[in-house]
């Protein structure tokens, strides 16, 4: 008896607010849960590309890694020039064998001003032997 | 495994996630809007599905836009305040584009919600403002380009184009057809008939 009078209500009633929005939530309900599902997948699928190095706010681009995998040649051309100057005054007055000489000169490249070197120690060549003297002329007298 | 802890980073790619979400539910909801607009949907049936999905994408891009500001708030490198991400240019992060994004975003809340008050305001008037709805995409993709972490990828991009092409095509076809329409004393009449059906709806 009470379900027949429910019956009646409802269908002799206008139909309400509440069941029109229902009904609209209903069909936005797939909606929601398509664009939660959507924010789920893109923050996955960015903290996946972010461990895997490929973040490309905190990744440093491919541009810059292809170079530092490249090897740099660094060519570096030092010319240097040593001047010894032998004193044999200098050497013969102090006979220490060490005389003062000029540092080595470049054109890019900074030296100490001054270096104590060892020079080599002047010594007077040692004069040739005497030629020998020619064998005496033999002549055979009959 | 080489690159850093995305766990360290949670609030930002959750951020930048609903930013994403974002960006489609807004261009799916002009898509439909347009559409309705243009008059394309020809079964009545379809049109009542149509109007339930333009507004549930709205209130789904509307709580993705809320998302994506209020998640940023964590980040430890930009560490935005509430006003930061409220009002317009003052982030320093990039601040033309964020702010072209905040003025999307409130533009998105005034326009979107609008529609509930519509007997309020007047349908004329509400009908008016809700055709600028269109600026709120544009503003969002000028934002997304300009600030989004990922608008070089080729993903997101993707996205851009394949729901940025109808927009404008349907946009175009609806401001060129506007005047030839009110020219032969047909005045608006699609827009009419799909807010009719929005109307009955409701």
């Amino acid at each position: 008896m009470r379900a027949a009078a429910m019956t009646d209500r409802q269908a002799g009633a206008p139909r309400r607010p509440t069941a029109k929005r229902t009904s609209r939530g209903r069909r936005a309900l797939p909606v929601y849960v398509t664009l939660a599902t959507l924010f789920v997948g893109m923050f996955g699928f960015l903290s996946l590309r972010m461990a895997q190095g490929q973040d490309p706010a905190l990744s440093p681009p491919k541009i810059a890694q292809v170079a530092a995998v490249r090897p740099v040649i660094v060519r570096r051309v030092i010319i240097t020039r040593r001047i010894t100057v032998i004193k044999p005054a200098a050497i013969a007055a102090s006979g220490s064998g060490t005389a003062v000489v000029s540092a080595p000169a470049s054109s890019n490249y900074s030296a100490p001003a001054q270096q104590q070197v060892s020079a080599p120690v002047y010594t007077p060549a040692p004069a040739p032997a005497p030629a020998p003297a020619p064998a005496p002329v033999a002549t055979k007298t009959s | 495994m080489t690159g850093p802890n995305p766990l360290d980073y949670g609030w930002w790619l959750a951020s930048r996630s609903a930013g994403v979400v974002s960006l489609t539910a807004v261009s799916i909801s002009v898509i439909i809007g347009l559409l309705m607009a243009n008059g394309l949907p020809r079964k009545r049936g379809a049109k009542a599905k149509l109007l339930s999905l333009h507004e549930s994408t709205a209130l789904a891009g509307l709580v993705a836009i809320a998302v994506h500001g209020l998640t940023l708030m964590g980040d430890t490198f930009m560490h935005p305040s509430l006003s930061n991400i409220a009002v317009p240019f003052t982030l320093a992060y990039r601040p033309g584009f964020t702010g072209l994004g905040i003025i999307a975003g409130w533009l998105a809340v005034f326009l979107g919600l609008s529609f509930y008050a519509r007997k309020t305001i007047g349908v004329k008037l509400w009908r008016k403002m809700h055709r600028a709805t269109v600026l709120v995409w544009g503003l969002g993709v000028i934002h997304t380009l300009g600030a989004g972490t990922d608008a070089s990828a080729p993903w997101l991009r993707a996205i851009m184009v394949v729901t940025g092409v109808p927009i404008v095509y349907l946009f175009l076809r609806r401001v060129l057809a506007e005047p030839a329409g009110r020219r032969s004393g047909q005045q608006a009449a699609r827009p009419q008939v799909a807010m009719a059906a929005g109307d009955a709806q409701r």
